[in-house]
Order: C-alpha cells, then sequence, then structure tokens
C-alpha cells in the first residue's frame, strides 16, 4: 500500500515535469517572434504631434495571439505622473510576417517609448526608442524622389528624404510634417492610401510642392493631375535667360488657382488653395534650372495653426469654465422643510396634548415626512441636479467649395462632480486624439471598430479631449445666380436636424430656415439680414447659447464684435435672445452656408450631462445632387 | 396613566430633542446649499468645504441624540416596560424615527451633491448602525451611572474622545470618515477591507453592548423582583 502511494507520487510528479517541460517548450516556440520598428520619418520626428509607426512582426514559431502594446511612461513635474498605453489585438499566423503601421502620440523626446507583443502575460518581443537624439524641434520638411533630393535643398532648408514604402497611408501620421516636396517620381507607385494620405493632409493644412518640368512626364497620374492647379498639356522645352529647360505647359484649372510666379506669359509657379491647405506646382524643376526660387516659408501652414488654436483644449476649458451647476433651488427648500418642521411641532403638540389615544397625529406626522420625501425625491432626483458628469461636445466641421470632403475637430471636455473611471469610445476613423491636460494613467486601446480611452478623473477635476477627422461632407448648398431673387438649394445629409442659418455671400448675410435631418430644400435668399450681423442665434438654454458666443468668436474671430441681447421670458427670466457678430471675415468660397447641428460622437457615461453643439461652415458646392 | 402622558415614541422628554435635532439639521442643510456657480468657480473649490457642514451636523447630533434616547430608556422602560426586548424594540423604534425625521434633509443632501440614490440608502443604513451603537452606549451609561452629572460627562467625554482617537487609529469605526466616505467618493470596490473593518468593528462593539445593555437589564429586573 505504501510503495503504491509512493509509485502515484512519483507518477505525479513526473507527469508535473513532463508538462512544466512541454509549456514551457510551447512558450520558447511562441516566443520566436522577431519585431522590427521603424519609427517616424527616418527616425525623424515632432515631439507632442502624432508619428508613425512601422511595426513588422517575423513570426518564427505558432500561431499566436495577442496584443502591440506602446507605452511612454511621462513624469513631469509640470504635466505630472502618466502613462499612455495604446493596445493593438493582433494575432499572428505561424511562420508569419506582418507589416502595421501606426500613429502614435508622442509626449516629448525625454520618455522612451517602449513597443512590446504581448500574450496574455507573457512579453514575446519588446524593443525600446530613445527619443532624445533624431527630435525635429519644429515641423519637417520632406522629399519623395528617386533620385533622392538629398538632405539639404539648394535654399539651404533641411528635408528628410523618404522612400515610397515608408510614406504613411494615414494623414494624420503628416501631423508633424509642414510641407511635402514631389520630385522625379513615378506616382503611379504610390498606393492607393498613400495618396488619399497626401490629398487629406493638404486639405487639412499641409503643403504640397511639386517639382514639375521634365519630371511630370514621370510624375503624372490622374491623382496628381486632380490636385495640381494647372491641366497639364504639353512639355515644352524652352530658353530662359541663358538656361533651357523643359516647361510644363497648362491651363488653370479653376478660379482658385493663383500665379505666383510668370515671365513672357509662361507659368513658372501657380497655386491653388486645397482646404486648408495649399498644392504649389513648379512648370519648371527648380533644382535643375535655379531660376525660379524654391518657397521659403510656409503661409497655409499658419493658416492651419490658427484653425488648431482656435479647437485648443485651453478654449475648450473656457467654454466649460462659463457652464452653470444647477443645485435644488434653496427657496423652495426652506419652504419645505419649513413646512415639514412647523407641521411636526403642530401635529406634536397636539399629539402630546391628547395623549397616546389620538393615534391618528401620529400617523399625519409619519405620513407628512413620508409625503415630503417622496416629494424631495421626485425634485432633487432630476437629470439637471443628479449628473455626476457636466460634459460639453463642440465640433466645427468646415466643408470646401472644391471637395467632397471636410474637416472636422471636436473638442470633448468634461468635468465631475464624484472621482470616476472614464471610458471613452471613439469611432475607428477617429485616429487622432490629442489631449493637452493628461489625464491619470491614460490607456487608450484600438480595435477595428474603435478607439476606447480609459482614465480616471477625481471629483471637481477637468478633462480636455480634441480630435481631428476628415469626412465625407454630406451637408452641401448651391445657389443659382441666374434668378432672381437668388435661389439656394441645401441638402442635409446628416442625422441630425440643422438649425435656422445664414448664407453670406460677397458680404451680405441671407438668413434661411432649419433643415431637417435627410432634407432637401429650396430657399429664396430674400431675407437679408441688416449690416454686417451674422446670426439670430435663438437659444433657450444659456449654456448652449453662451458656447454659440463663444464658438463663432473663437472660430471666426470676431471676440471683440459680439454682442448679446437679453429678453425677459415670462416665468423664466432674462434670458439671451439674441447674438450679434459683425465683421466675419471667413471668405472660403464666393458663398458660406453658417448652420448649427446637434451631435454627439463620444460614448456618453452614466449620470452625464452633455451639452452639444456643431457648427457647420460650408463652402458652396458645384451643384446639389437632385 | 404614564402611556396617556408620554407616547410611544414622541413624548415630553424626547420631543425637545426631536425639535432641536430637526432645527438645527434643516438650518445646516439650508447653509450647504450652493447657489448655480459655474464649473470654474467649482473647479476651485469654493463652496466644498460647506456642503460637508451639513453631513457633519447631522451625523455629530444624530449621534448624540441616538445616545440621549438610549440613555432615556432606563427611565420609560421603568415605568411600564418589563423585558430586555422592551428596551431594546423602543430603542430601535426611536432610532427609526430619527432617521425618518432625517430623511427628507438627506434627500437633499443627495440632491445638492449629484449623489446616486444607492448611496443615499447604503448611508442611511450606515448611520442606522451607527446609531445603533451610540444608542446601546447611552443605554448602558443610563443604566450604569446613577447620577445625572456622572451620565453626562461619561457621554460626551467618551463620545468626543472616540470620535477624536478613530480618527487617528481605526479609522473605520470613526463618526465622520465612514459616512463621509459613503457620500463622497468611495469606490467600493477598491475600498471593501476599509468597510469590512468598519462594520466587522461595529458588528463587535454592538455585540458587546448588547451583551452588556442586556446583563444590566436583567440584574435591574432580578433586583425589583
Amino acid at each position: 500500500m505504501k510503495d503504491l502511494k509512493r509509485r502515484s507520487l512519483l507518477c505525479g510528479l513526473g507527469v508535473g515535469v513532463f508538462l512544466f517541460f512541454l509549456l514551457a517548450e510551447s512558450e520558447a516556440a511562441r516566443a520566436q517572434l522577431k519585431l522590427d520598428v521603424s519609427f517616424g520619418f527616418n527616425g525623424r520626428f515632432l515631439p507632442d504631434h502624432l508619428v508613425p509607426v512601422f511595426v513588422k512582426l517575423t513570426n518564427q514559431g505558432l500561431a499566436v495571439s495577442g496584443q502591440l502594446e506602446f507605452s511612454q511612461n511621462v513624469e513631469n513635474p509640470l504635466q505630472g505622473s502618466f502613462k499612455q498605453d495604446l493596445k493593438y489585438k493582433i494575432d499572428l499566423e505561424a511562420e508569419a510576417v506582418k507589416r502595421f503601421e501606426f500613429q502614435i502620440f508622442v509626449h516629448g523626446y525625454i520618455y522612451p517609448l517602449v513597443i512590446r507583443f504581448r500574450s496574455g502575460e507573457i512579453t514575446l518581443a519588446e524593443t525600446k526608442i530613445d527619443l532624445r537624439e533624431m527630435f525635429a524641434d519644429g515641423k519637417l520638411a520632406i522629399s519623395i524622389s528617386d533620385p533622392s533630393m538629398g538632405k539639404r535643398l539648394p535654399n539651404g532648408q533641411a528635408i528628410e528624404p523618404l522612400a515610397i514604402e515608408a510614406l504613411p497611408t494615414h494623414w494624420v501620421a503628416f501631423d508633424g510634417v509642414q510641407r511635402i516636396y514631389l520630385g522625379r517620381l513615378d506616382t503611379n507607385l504610390l498606393s492607393k492610401p498613400q495618396q488619399e494620405a497626401i490629398r487629406e493632409w493638404v486639405l487639412w493644412g499641409g503643403e504640397l510642392i511639386v517639382l514639375g518640368g521634365e519630371n511630370w512626364r514621370v510624375q503624372r497620374s490622374s491623382w496628381l493631375a486632380d490636385l495640381i492647379p494647372l491641366a497639364i498639356e504639353e512639355i515644352r522645352l524652352a530658353k530662359l535667360g541663358e538656361i533651357e529647360t523643359s516647361f510644363a505647359v497648362g491651363k488653370p484649372k479653376d478660379e482658385t488657382f493663383e500665379i505666383r510666379e510668370q515671365k513672357d506669359d509662361t507659368i513658372l509657379i501657380s497655386r491653388r488653395p486645397y482646404g486648408m491647405g495649399s498644392v504649389v506646382f513648379y512648370s519648371i524643376d527648380p533644382l535643375k534650372a535655379p531660376i525660379v526660387p524654391l518657397p521659403e516659408k510656409s503661409e497655409t501652414l499658419a493658416k492651419a495653426w490658427q484653425l488648431w488654436e482656435t479647437l485648443a483644449p485651453e478654449v475648450g476649458k473656457q467654454l466649460l469654465d462659463k457652464i452653470h451647476l444647477q443645485y435644488p433651488n434653496r427657496g423652495l427648500l426652506t419652504l419645505v422643510l419649513g413646512g415639514l418642521i412647523l407641521g411636526f411641532a403642530f401635529f406634536s403638540t397636539l399629539l402630546l396634548k391628547h395623549g397616546i389615544s389620538q393615534r391618528a397625529y401620529g400617523v399625519i406626522i409619519f405620513f407628512i415626512f413620508l409625503g415630503a420625501s417622496s416629494f424631495l425625491v421626485v425634485y432633487v432626483n432630476q437629470p439637471i441636479y443628479t449628473s455626476t458628469v457636466q460634459s460639453m461636445e463642440l465640433s466645427v466641421e468646415r466643408r470646401f467649395a472644391h471637395s467632397d470632403r471636410s474637416v472636422q475637430q471636436t473638442w470633448y471636455s468634461l468635468f465631475t462632480e464624484r472621482g470616476s473611471l472614464f471610458q471613452l469610445e471613439l469611432p475607428a476613423a477617429f485616429l487622432r486624439q490629442a489631449n493637452k491636460q493628461h489625464p491619470n494613467d491614460l490607456s487608450l486601446q484600438l480595435t477595428d471598430e474603435s478607439l476606447k480611452a480609459q482614465f480616471y478623473v477625481l471629483a471637481q477635476q477637468q478633462e480636455h479631449f480634441v480630435t481631428e477627422e476628415i469626412k465625407p461632407a454630406r451637408v452641401t448648398f448651391a445657389v443659382d445666380r441666374a434668378v432672381r431673387p437668388m435661389k439656394v438649394s441645401v441638402y442635409n445629409g446628416e442625422e441630425t436636424a440643422l438649425g435656422p442659418g445664414i448664407i453670406r455671400m460677397k458680404g451680405e448675410n441671407y438668413q434661411i430656415g432649419g433643415v431637417a435631418a435627410g432634407e432637401r430644400k429650396t430657399f429664396l435668399l430674400t431675407t437679408k439680414l441688416e449690416g454686417k450681423e451674422i446670426t439670430d442665434a435663438s437659444e433657450s438654454d444659456a449654456n448652449l447659447f453662451e458656447m454659440k458666443k463663444a464658438l463663432y468668436s473663437e472660430v471666426l474671430k470676431s471676440a471683440q464684435d459680439v454682442t448679446l441681447r437679453w429678453a425677459f421670458v415670462p416665468g423664466r427670466g432674462w434670458k439671451p435672445v439674441r447674438a450679434t457678430i459683425p465683421g466675419i471675415s471667413e471668405p472660403l468660397t464666393e458663398a458660406t452656408w453658417f448652420t448649427w447641428g446637434k451631435s454627439a460622437l463620444f460614448s456618453s457615461f452614466p449620470g452625464e450631462n452633455r451639452l452639444k453643439l456643431k457648427l457647420f461652415i460650408v463652402g458652396e458646392a458645384r451643384y446639389v445632387a437632385e | 396613566m404614564w402611556q396617556n402622558e408620554r407616547g410611544y415614541l414622541l413624548n415630553a422628554m424626547t420631543w425637545s430633542s426631536y425639535m432641536t435635532f430637526l432645527i438645527f439639521i434643516g438650518l445646516a442643510l439650508l447653509a450647504s446649499i450652493p447657489a448655480a456657480v459655474t464649473i470654474s468657480d467649482a473647479s476651485q473649490n469654493s463652496g466644498s468645504t460647506l456642503k460637508l457642514f451639513y453631513p457633519f451636523v447631522a451625523i455629530i447630533l444624530f449621534g448624540i441624540i441616538s445616545m440621549n434616547l438610549g440613555q432615556m430608556q432606563q427611565e420609560w422602560v421603568s415605568q411600564f416596560g418589563k423585558t430586555a426586548r422592551r428596551y431594546y424594540v423602543h430603542l430601535l423604534a426611536q432610532l427609526g424615527f430619527l432617521l425618518l425625521l432625517m430623511l427628507p434633509t438627506w434627500i437633499v443632501y443627495q440632491g445638492i451633491n449629484h449623489l446616486p440614490i444607492e448611496r443615499l440608502i447604503w448611508g442611511f443604513g450606515h448611520l442606522f448602525v451607527f446609531g445603533l451603537a451610540t444608542g446601546l452606549f447611552g443605554l448602558l451609561i443610563g443604566l450604569k451611572a446613577q447620577s445625572d452629572i456622572a451620565q453626562f460627562n461619561i457621554k460626551y467625554a467618551t463620545f468626543i474622545a472616540f470620535a477624536l482617537m478613530t480618527a487617528i487609529w481605526m479609522q473605520p469605526l470613526n463618526p465622520l470618515l465612514v459616512p463621509l466616505a459613503i457620500f463622497g467618493d468611495a469606490v467600493l470596490n477598491q475600498s471593501v477591507f476599509f468597510f469590512v473593518q468598519s462594520y466587522v468593528g461595529f458588528g463587535i462593539l454592538i455585540a458587546m453592548l448588547v451583551r452588556w445593555t442586556y446583563r444590566q437589564i436583567q440584574s435591574i429586573e432580578e433586583a425589583r423582583e
């Protein structure tokens, strides 16, 4: 019996050791994972911006599932300590090689970025990027050309030559890029996502410099032909001064065209505003024929920065600060509590006077308190009082006349009465998530469908987030100028109704009505607003009204000119009813439509009181589909 | 008859306590209601200390009045109560009535502090436990100490010493810290140990007080027989 026990014990031990080695072997097999990282633009990057990161995972072992983590620990006395984690779930087949592209918001350059692949609790591969060596102190200029344009242009400007495969496929990855020089390169070799990334980056404020001339023979593609300001007709050899060189000769495509340099009826440099950015086309290659100067300073970029600054979290903070927290009415509560005390005093005195035989008084007291409690439960549990999170979500969407896309910035600010753990969920399209006031222990999880941000907010604290995206333009309008009075056709393809708005055309403002979601409408432009007045912002909610006013002020840069009119609303007291904002100078197109809508993009929380507002600044479309 | 002179819950002795309690907590509550403020002002913590005024006054007064009610049991029961059970049932009924009187003000407090209703129910449960402990303590003093002066001194000295000492040691038993955690930002799943300590501590305290008071009541009854 004793032997049997010992044998069983030994058997068990043997099986345990075997399983241990089997598992260890299996881990070792799984651990044969190689992680290669290509960071930034040839390693260069701009701190506090989104940076492209290419990760190549080579799995030489068994199939494995896990997550790729990008982690940065920031310990800054000014910003506070926090950890940013971006997680991306990945399945790797056996013997697979996969390449992934990410855009990582890099905080400063002091704190290293750790990239690791984890399966469960086991780290299978890890690499650490020291950011201190390759950071840039200003926005980058990159070049794409074959052969390479080198590291410096003849005018001394530093550029970063990129190979085609190092070009990101999402526009936000160019966050830290000021300008792209396109040299001698067959642009058909760029993948469709790479082409769209550059187009959208320009739309958002980037500057694409196309060095044409002889290069055009190689460069041309339908994508590039659509972007440049000229419709190129031929490449002609001509003499310019002492130099004989090839000219790309073409005609301007539309009214937005702008000549920068011209000689003897030959357009040398042309520029076309595109969204908030621009495309500059050199009809000769200035690197081969240095008779025209290379651009020194970006103007469009300054404009783009202005827009970014208008929607910076500081502005969100200012707006959030102005929101009023509502508490139960002190007068009403005084009345109820006073009534309770008096009622108690009265009936208890009667009860004491008449003794226990007068049980009715006791019952009355009991029910008075229960009744008052029931009333108060209903009164104080109105959402306006019980909401623990006060938040606002404000968006500005701009649609440009010559593009079927619009750029949208959304800021989301929250203030919580009680310390809470939050999880925000964004659609996957919102890849840029920049927060200047970093929450404690921010953790980001990116899946195919969404981006989840998890963080803890202390009581009486604020947090702010800003997102940017480029999306299909769903709100369009076109003015028929051939008829009198002029007629405007509008289409609202959004899921939210649009309020009454303003059509601003050549310095004149016309008021038009609201448009329901999915509705097409035609308005006659007859109601001209007096003077320079831009809007009649009827809004019964004082907080929303304040935001409308602030958004106009900030986005349209007429802060000093905003005036308010108040009206006495019976039962509600003085309410703001009208904002007059003169002096708008927003010449996006010949006609612009300003209108308000409400939309919510971020996930909401229980007990959240969110103010939602969206300003549409819509450039005129060539036509509105019937 | 005694019963005609004094009710089960409301009588000439308890009436003034209830009335004082109602007036004081009502005033404290009104002082705690903030005016509509901007988030900017709220972020700078203006008014947040005022918000604590009500729970501070209500909890302290509730503790004191519970003690007084406990202390008064001796006199009340000695006239027409015979068994220990009647002492406890009467004490529990009075505590329940006290909680009923407090209910409207706590509901308002819930509103001005954006508390979920579950927190209010939890807080009320905790206050009942706390009130039971102080009530039993009052009952013990009433049963043991003979002179009114001694009762007064022991009652308040012990209450103050308990409140101060538990602010440093054995915080889960502190009369203010635990309710303020419940009505404040305590995250239950992160503070389970704290609350387990609190309820185990109160459980032991109440068990000990019940044992001592029960013995005392028994000996009084035996002496009476």
